[in-house]
């Protein structure tokens, strides 16, 4: 991970969009207590303005400099400053491939869920305040690039979360809140842990010692850089890209604690991973998910489940791994093992539920686990038939489809999730038992429910399948087991979702309270369901609209970690790779793979060295 | 699933799903599946298909319509037998073809009931286990907090202020009884008290005022 090249004269855009909403919600301060509607137009226009912003990205280079290079690997549109100079903490933003997706899915997601709370009546001044500020904690979350400043945004987004499940949502919602809120603090607490371990134990001197190359691109303050190349005491740093690369080019994190083998690395890495695997959610950290999601009111739940498990996929792929890659290389199949678990599991809870919305929640469990596996299938493959060339490629597919996934589930759950809002708004119950006919009463409603449905069910051509599909076929190198269960799950999935729509909106009549209540979907719902469907069904059709943002990045990082393994190796002297993670490999050189002459220059020397020391040794 | 393929694969072995998934390779390659138990040959797939079985096999297969359909012309045609009749005296061979081989009530046992028990367990364990501990941790915590706050802060740190603010108050009342309105007293008290004073001051500065400091 590097910072790609000087910020452009709009560079501070993106960055400081962040503060838009909280902006936006210090300004709603000034409005008189009674004007809902005022208020909620207000909230609309800026999150529609922070999506449209980040949407001007999309657009292409329009010669102002706002454009997202897609063929760029490296941290664009940096935003530095220093913050807290005394312990080199930064305020640090910027974007690359991995987190341009998904914030404008964040935006996205935020203006489908204001526009979905157009039913919230009591304290709407306080609720769209407290929407504001969790929508500044989302977007700061997937821009920060120091440690601190992430930890302060992930923080910063628990506390409108609480209020607003704790608040708006439904009966049992204190409970739901507070246990959301603990659950989250308890994994942000071993994050915290982790940050602190890494901090103390890092230092810029060493990284200048070993590669002073990279020194220069990692955005630390001038003063650090300088100070770096002379010798001294050690110098600490929270800067994300700085840690990577002391963890991957360094022996700074090599130090064994507690017993032989397992070093800093492996503790961060479980720290890390476990307050990240908090928020995915995985098995068996998850049962926060279910009571959160049902005590909540429709747009927390689509923005919960739309967005905020996403931070914790991103926090594995984004600091997890590049931080950490003993952690990650040794601890592969437990990575895996946690994403098969929690699919199989969230599976099989969700077919027994009788909550409508506890049985999407389930299946949010259940979809999210195909991240974590997706992330986790640390294998390579032989190129072009030469054993010689080791590329990443399987890896690589899986972290591209782990991030597709995220994509997709933020469409299919939110979108699943405010269906089952439109009808609770109007029966006020969400028994799966006591539905039925639901087609011949709101056929709008029921035609676009069913391809969202289909979606979340991973039904070919839709948004859903091509996740899965790329996180299957790269786990099938790396444990076939593991692919074969994974494949089943989607079995289990077809059968869960098919049977809820069967009683909800197949069959003759409607069996519950209400029955007037159930009338047709009017445009606003319309509007917010109208655009799902369709990005259900265009991502599904053409999913390089998403794949070519995040492509060269993901790459990039995949090669950067093979070439870490392939020198980890080297030091260890195996020529046969490891056991559990290489399947038919030989991590023998990997000349070819990157185009920064830089890395390939520091790459080479190792490869050679192995090429020569397995020559001699024989086969 | 898993479940009925393992006892597909481990139990029956030679009726085993990978048997039956050989024999449909191409001629050659596989091999005929004898049967330990019946001394049965079931030829692979691609043998079926050699003149020799190839004819036989036809044969018995058109000559089996021509049974049904006869059959059928000699019930419901001249009839010469009663449908109803023949129902009644192979009822259970009529039930079986009526419940459609009884497939839906195997799918039920095999795949619907063992899906849905494992579902619930799931259900049950995150309800139940998950969220049990979880309580449990909770009312623990909520405990220990109730007995901290009994020991320590009540017991300790009030305790101790309490007991200095009672020792206070206490000897406030003991100096109440130095007042005791008596007038020789006090004159008495201001005469031993200079004495005291000076004692005191001879002590400290060596019986002599005229001593620079």
């Amino acid at each position: 991970m590097y910072t790609a090249t000087e910020p452009s004269a709009l560079g501070w855009i993106p960055s400081l969009i962040v503060f838009l909403p909280a902006l936006g919600a210090l300004l709603l301060a000034l409005f008189p207590s009674r004007s809902d509607q005022a208020m909620r137009i207000f909230t609309l226009a800026i999150t529609i303005a922070v999506f449209v912003t980040m949407g001007m990205f999309l657009l292409g280079d329009t010669g102002h400099g706002l454009t997202f290079r897609v063929d760029e690997p490296g941290m664009q549109d940096v935003y530095v400053r220093p913050w807290i100079p005394s312990f080199n903490i930064q305020y640090f933003m910027g974007i690359d491939g991995i987190s341009f997706p998904l914030l404008i899915l964040t935006g996205f997601v935020s203006v489908l869920a204001m526009g979905a709370s157009w039913s919230i009546q009591k304290h709407v001044k306080a609720y769209c305040i407290l929407f504001l500020l969790l929508e500044t904690g989302m977007l700061g979350v997937f821009m920060a690039l120091d440690f601190f400043l992430f930890y302060v945004f992930w923080e910063v987004m628990l506390l409108p979360m609480y209020f607003l499940i704790g608040v708006w949502g439904g009966p049992r919602r204190e409970y739901a809140a507070i246990k959301f809120f603990l659950y989250t603090l308890l994994g942000s607490v071993l994050m915290l842990i982790a940050i602190l371990m890494l901090y103390f134990q890092s230092d810029v001197r060493e990284l200048h010692n070993t590669r002073p190359d990279l020194v220069a691109k990692l955005s630390l303050p001038a003063d650090v850089v300088a100070a770096a190349s002379e010798p001294g005491p050690a110098l600490h740093t929270f800067n994300i890209q700085a840690l990577a690369a002391m963890g991957q080019h360094t022996q700074l994190f090599h130090k064994s604690i507690l017993w032989e083998g397992w070093t800093l690395q492996h503790w961060a890495f479980v720290l890390l991973f476990i307050g990240f695997a908090v928020k995915v959610p995985s098995v068996p950290v998850h049962t926060w998910l279910p009571d959160a999601h049902v005590e909540a009111p429709t747009p927390i739940s689509m923005i919960l489940a739309g967005v905020l498990l996403k931070m914790g996929g991103y926090g594995i792929l984004r600091i997890c791994y590049p931080i950490c890659p003993l952690g990650g290389f040794d601890f592969a199949y437990g990575v895996c093992l946690v994403g098969v678990i929690s699919m199989v599991y969230g599976a099989f809870a969700a077919m027994a539920q009788q909550d409508f919305k506890r049985l999407v929640a389930y299946s949010s469990v259940s979809h999210m686990g195909y991240v974590v596996l997706g992330l986790g299938v640390w294998s390579a493959a032989i190129a072009h038939g030469n054993p010689d060339l080791v590329t990443p490629s399987y890896w690589n597919q899986g972290i591209q489809g782990a991030m597709f996934q995220m994509i997709a589930h933020g469409i299919s759950s939110a979108g699943m999730f405010f269906m089952v809002g439109v009808i609770y708004d109007r029966v006020h119950h969400r028994n799966l038992d006591q539905f039925g006919g639901l087609f011949g009463k709101m056929p709008l409603y029921t035609g676009l429910a069913i391809p969202i449905f289909f979606a979340g069910l991973g039904l070919p051509g839709l948004c859903g399948f091509i996740g899965e599909v790329f996180v299957v076929l790269a786990v099938w190198k790396f444990s076939q087991v593991l692919a074969v269960i994974s494949a089943f799950v989607v079995i289990l999935t077809a059968g869960y979702i098919l049977w809820a729509l069967q009683r909800v909106y197949l069959g003759p009549e409607y069996k519950g309270p209400h029955p007037e209540a159930l009338t047709p979907m009017n445009l606003r719902e319309a509007s917010i369901a109208v655009p799902l469907v369709v990005f259900a069904v265009l991502f599904g059709i053409m999913p390089t609209l998403v794949l070519r943002y995040m492509d060269k990045s993901i790459s990039h990082q995949a090669r950067q970690l093979t070439a870490w393994a392939v020198a980890h190796d080297a030091a260890k002297g195996a020529t046969e790779g490891s056991a559990e993670a290489t399947a038919d490999i030989s991590w023998h050189s990997v000349p070819e793979l990157t185009t920064d002459p830089v890395e390939r220059d520091a790459v080479f020397p190792v490869a050679r060295r192995i090429r020569d020391a397995t020559r001699a040794s024989g086969p | 699933m898993l479940l009925v393929a393992t006892v597909c694969w481990i139990w029956l072995p030679d009726l085993s799903l990978a048997n039956l998934l050989e024999s449909a390779r191409p001629a050659g390659i596989s091999r005929n599946q004898a049967a330990a138990w019946s001394q049965m040959v079931v030829p692979d797939e691609a043998l079926s298909h050699h003149h020799e079985v190839h004819q036989i096999a036809g044969l018995v297969a058109f000559c089996t319509a021509l049974a049904g359909f006869l059959l059928a012309t000699i019930m419901y045609g001249w009839r010469k037998l009663d449908a109803s009749e023949a129902r009644q005296q192979f009822e259970p061979i009529y039930q079986f073809f009526k419940k459609k081989w009884w497939f839906d009530e195997l799918y039920h046992v095999l795949f619907f009931q063992p899906t849905h028990s494992i579902a619930r367990w799931f259900s049950w364990i995150d309800r139940s286990l998950l969220d049990g501990l979880i309580h449990a941790i909770a009312a623990g915590v909520r405990s220990i907090s109730r007995t901290w706050d009994a020991l320590a802060d009540r017991g300790i740190v009030d305790g101790s202020i309490n007991y200095f603010a009672n020792r206070t108050y206490a000897l406030g009342l003991l100096l109440r009884r130095v007042q005791t309105g008596r007038l020789r007293q006090y004159v008495m008290f201001i005469a031993l008290g200079t004495v005291v004073l000076f004692i005191v001051i001879g002590l400290l500065r060596g019986y002599s005022f005229a001593q620079l400091p």
